[in-house]
């Protein structure tokens, strides 16, 4: 890193002589050259060949995520998300010791409703060693767990759940939340952190039932973004995957779901924070299925910031809201559309909910200008080329071709879902809130303090003269 | 073209773009598996011990007539562009009896400026697909969006905007005043702010600026006027406490054009910033119990002050920092299982440095976890005393990845507009990282062990304890530890 010490004298004359460029780089081409294959267990592959730096990011989705918890065990998959990292047949010591002599960086495992996700960045002349782990953990996992093993992991999660949910304001009622919005039963409807009656459940053959219906290569996609040849990280893949055992791919629960026929309200009692939260939610079209893209839009012109519908309204001008927050939130199958408001110390909720409808029930009928959609619309185009950069980038694509491999069938979907924004309408728009954002079928959750704020003593000052 | 020509090249570009359907291997359910031998897996393949190279991106710093800084980040891989300004006009800045008057003025000011309410302004950012986002610190503010590179003009005229032209409308305060007063009642419930607010007075003092509040306080808050922001602005917020950052796809000729456009023209220079309350930290005692009614675990804070920016402990500090996450993982979590987790943070700039250290345990577990870290950093020292051939390894290996660390936390262009803003606010040189990584490499273990004795030692660390009143009620902690084999 050096100084370029001309530059502050260029930096005048520069000024006088720089024509604006003209620029329609293509900046997700590369996508387009993205290796796609299967190998004969079944096992998805997706490579992204990049020079730019000499690592690789590894990210391996395996198909399965809480809503595959077994009956009576709630929790199920996010302790097998702790229980990868105690080590493998071949690998003593645990995984994390090992990530550590491959010098993996930005390390960590996550589980969400549809899927796990493992993943890595490693230099590149560690990627077979890295490959082997996670070969390991996914063929020969059970050969190295105990009761040691699982009851390490039983306490990791016991204590996440403690720390994130139990200790933490709004921690119990997020949780509730996508669990009150399904009918009782639903695969979507479960704790992802599980209970402690159903954790201490959990025996070591439950996680070995579990490892051998979703842990399958042919239930799992590794995306390599980075530094190798396509060759060179096929035979790799190959070598190190293609004699796992196998299975063929578990059929998954049912997760279409029936919009409520009414509306519903809960009243939960918040222990810990002090402002009362409001949550609505409705059922929404899957991701990538028609709508999902206008749900997305719809989200943006009620909360994007100050300038938004609600934001303008609800927060600056009514001062009901403290902040309000709408998202489509996408899953495989089904997904829900959210409406989340921190109220201000002692305004009735109902007002809030009134805010809200007023301003569906316009967006239903006239829908937004068109500026207000290009604007809405702008942020989405930008978000897909932001991020891709430096070795961090590498990480984000190998993440980025897992979400279209799953959703779209395709790791490269990432080139159509642009047009998916830029073909939204108007008409999109209301449509959509006339089809699903229904005020007379969803479920409203009220999350009332215990112990409320009081309203706030903060007088509305007199015009100063101004001295400008 | 003709309507057939254009449907023929739409199918073609179709095709182009839809997906192959690829041939998925068919798996009846319950097809035996082939019995192959896997045997040769119980061989390593070859683990390669060294990093890689990674180059850092070249930062270039230039001034402009009006003493502006303007940092350029040339990254042409890029998609987008960064453009952040920053201002030296932080927290620390706010006058002795108006906690919050910095937060406020930065928050009045993106709330409305050149003619533009909140609304509009923000419009104009989404406009572009920007959201701007502030960070907020003691000693700087920055302000930042990013854009496409034919957007990159607007954004800096509107973050010029914001910064040149502020309107201080009595009602925009109003509101923020308002949004503010909101975000401290969530704030003030939650364990780590509680402890910070307990913890950060004991490291420095009541006076120092470490020990007031960045939000303000209800009172504040309602006490400040219009005039405050104004008399903010005008002292501390000028050319010469401020810089333009520009990292991304932008040539530097088209930073440089757009730098002189938009901000030559601002004129002004902010007063001479005063020097800061002395530090006075107050005598290690027992912990500091503060409840929280309701919480399932107890939260515990650590801290003490140590090295800051130019001291010649720091590398040896950040050495030490980097071995302790990873002890404390080992030793409370995996082994004793008191924790989910144990953090350790640093922080060190040209007044001051810190070590600070934050965990949830349960209410019975919180005797055993002061023990267990106490324990933890005697036996790195311990460790260190040795002196093995096989301790030198481990210190080169650690030492690496200090390095490594802290090219890829600078890495791309979010991590340069990162060192832009640590080069900006402690007024380091162009060339500080490369610096730094030649003092971090001639790390030694008696550096090693001169910075635990002289910033680790337990007796030293403040900790403050937040859980529910019944837990705290039945505590009987032995702290601070009188009697530590450390020297």
């Amino acid at each position: 890193m050096k100084a370029v010490s001309r530059f502050a004298v260029m930096l005048l004359a520069l000024a006088l002589a720089a024509p604006l460029r003209a620029d329609s780089r293509d900046d997700l081409a590369a996508f387009r050259r993205v290796d796609h294959f299967h190998l004969p267990n079944g096992l998805e592959v997706v490579l992204y060949e990049d020079h730019r730096a000499p690592f690789v990011a590894i990210n391996i989705w395996y198909h399965t995520g809480y809503r595959d918890d077994p009956p009576g065990r709630a929790g199920m998959a996010h302790l097998f998300e702790h229980l990868m990292f105690e080590g493998s047949a071949h690998v003593a010591g645990g995984h994390k010791s090992w990530l550590f002599r491959v010098r993996a960086f930005a390390a960590n495992a996550t589980t969400s409703l549809d899927r796990t996700r493992y993943f890595e960045t490693v230099p590149a002349a560690n990627l077979e060693a890295a490959l082997w782990l996670e070969s390991d953990r996914m063929g020969f996992l059970l050969d190295g767990l105990d009761d040691r093993a699982l009851e390490r992991a039983r306490e990791a999660v016991r204590h996440e759940r403690e720390e994130k949910v139990d200790s933490r304001a709004y921690g119990a009622a997020s949780e509730r939340f996508l669990m009150l919005s399904y009918p009782a039963g639903h695969a979507y409807g479960r704790p992802p952190n599980g209970s402690d009656r159903e954790l201490d459940a959990v025996t070591l053959d439950d996680v070995r039932s579990f490892h051998k219906t979703w842990y399958v290569p042919a239930n799992a996609t590794i995306s390599l973004a980075g530094d190798f040849s396509t060759a060179q990280a096929k035979q790799l893949v190959r070598h190190y995957f293609e004699t796992l055992p196998t299975r063929a791919r578990p059929a998954r629960p049912q997760v279409s779901v029936a919009p409520p026929s009414s509306e519903t309200v809960i009243h939960e009692r918040e222990q810990l924070g002090n402002l009362t939260l409001v949550w609505m939610s409705w059922h929404t079209p899957g991701f990538f299925a028609p709508g999902d893209a206008a749900g997305d839009a719809v989200a943006d012109l009620l909360t994007g910031g100050p300038s938004s519908r609600l934001g303008r309204l609800l927060d600056q001008r009514d001062r009901l809201t403290y902040t309000t927050r709408a998202r489509q939130a996408s899953h495989y199958g089904t997904s829900e559309f959210n409406i989340l408001m921190v109220l201000q110390p002692g305004v009735d909720p109902q007002r809030a909910i009134a805010g809200v409808d007023a301003e569906l029930a316009d967006l239903a009928e006239k829908g937004p200008t068109p500026d207000e959609l290009a604007i809405a619309l702008a942020s989405r185009k930008l978000h897909l080329v932001r991020g891709l950069d430096g070795v961090a980038g590498l990480a984000r694509i190998a993440d980025v071709v897992q979400t279209y491999a799953d959703g779209m069938g395709d790791p490269s979907g990432v080139l159509r879902d642009r047009s998916r924004y830029e073909a939204i309408t108007v008409d999109d728009v209301s449509t959509f809130v006339r089809r699903y954002l229904d005020p007379h079928k969803r479920v409203v959750v009220i999350d009332d303090p215990v112990t409320p704020a009081r309203p706030t003593d903060v007088p509305v000052l007199p015009e100063e003269p101004s001295d400008k | 073209m003709s309507r057939r020509a254009a449907l023929i090249l739409s199918l073609l570009a179709g095709c182009a773009e839809a997906p192959i359907p690829l041939p998925v291997p068919k798996l009846k359910p319950g097809q035996p598996t082939p019995v192959v031998s896997h045997a040769w897996r119980a061989v390593t393949p070859p683990i390669h011990s060294e990093w890689p190279p990674l180059t850092p991106m070249p930062i270039r710093e230039g001034h402009l007539s009006n003493g502006m800084t303007v940092y350029l980040i040339e990254c042409p891989d890029a998609a987008t562009v960064r453009a952040s300004v920053l201002s030296r006009a932080g927290s620390a800045l706010d006058p002795l009896d108006k906690p919050g008057v910095s937060q406020l003025t930065w928050a009045t000011m993106l709330g409305g400026a050149g003619g533009l309410d909140e609304p509009e302004l923000w419009k104009e950012f989404r406009r572009l697909g920007a959201v701007p986002a502030t960070e907020n610190e003691r000693t700087g503010i920055q302000i930042g969006v990013t854009v496409e590179p034919a957007n990159v003009r607007r954004a800096v005229e509107l973050l010029a905007t914001v910064v040149t032209k502020p309107d201080f409308r009595p009602a925009t305060l109003d509101r923020m005043r308002n949004r503010f007063e909101n975000e401290l009642l969530l704030e003030e419930k939650r364990p780590n702010f509680i402890a910070d607010g307990v913890l950060d007075p004991l490291l420095a003092g009541p006076q120092h600026w470490l020990a007031r509040p960045v939000r303000g306080t209800h009172a504040s808050l309602v006490a400040a006027t219009v005039n405050d922001l104004r008399t903010f602005q005008r002292r501390w917020i000028a050319p010469d406490t401020t810089a333009l950052v520009l990292a991304g796809r932008i040539s530097e000729a088209e930073a440089g054009k757009i730098a002189e456009d938009v901000f030559g023209s601002w004129s002004g220079s902010a007063q001479r910033l005063p020097p800061s309350a002395p530090l006075r930290p107050v005598s290690v005692g027992p912990p500091a119990l503060s409840p929280r009614k309701g919480v399932a675990q107890a939260f515990i804070a650590m801290g003490r002050l140590t090295a800051r920016t130019g001291d010649p402990d720091l590398p040896a500090f950040d050495v030490v920092t980097t071995m302790l996450p990873r002890l404390f993982y080992e030793e409370l979590r995996e082994r004793l299982k008191l924790t989910y987790g144990l953090h350790v943070k640093t922080f060190a700039d040209v007044e001051l440095g810190l070590f600070l250290a934050y965990t949830t345990v349960r209410g019975d577990a919180i005797g055993r976890t002061l023990e267990a870290t106490a324990d933890c950093l005697r036996r790195l020292r311990r460790k260190f005393e040795e002196k093995s051939p096989r301790l030198q390894q481990y210190l080169a290996l650690v030492k690496e990845s200090v390095v490594q660390n802290m090219w890829l936390r600078y890495d791309g262009v979010d991590g340069a507009v990162l060192a832009a803003k640590l080069m900006f606010l402690q007024r380091l040189p162009l060339d500080w990282a490369v610096q730094y990584e030649q003092r971090l490499k001639a790390v030694t273990p008696d550096d090693i062990n001169r910075v635990i004795d002289r910033y680790l030692d337990p007796k030293d660390l403040h900790v403050v304890i937040v859980a529910d009143p019944g837990i705290l009620s039945t505590l009987s902690l032995d702290w601070p530890p009188a009697s530590l084999p450390f020297h």
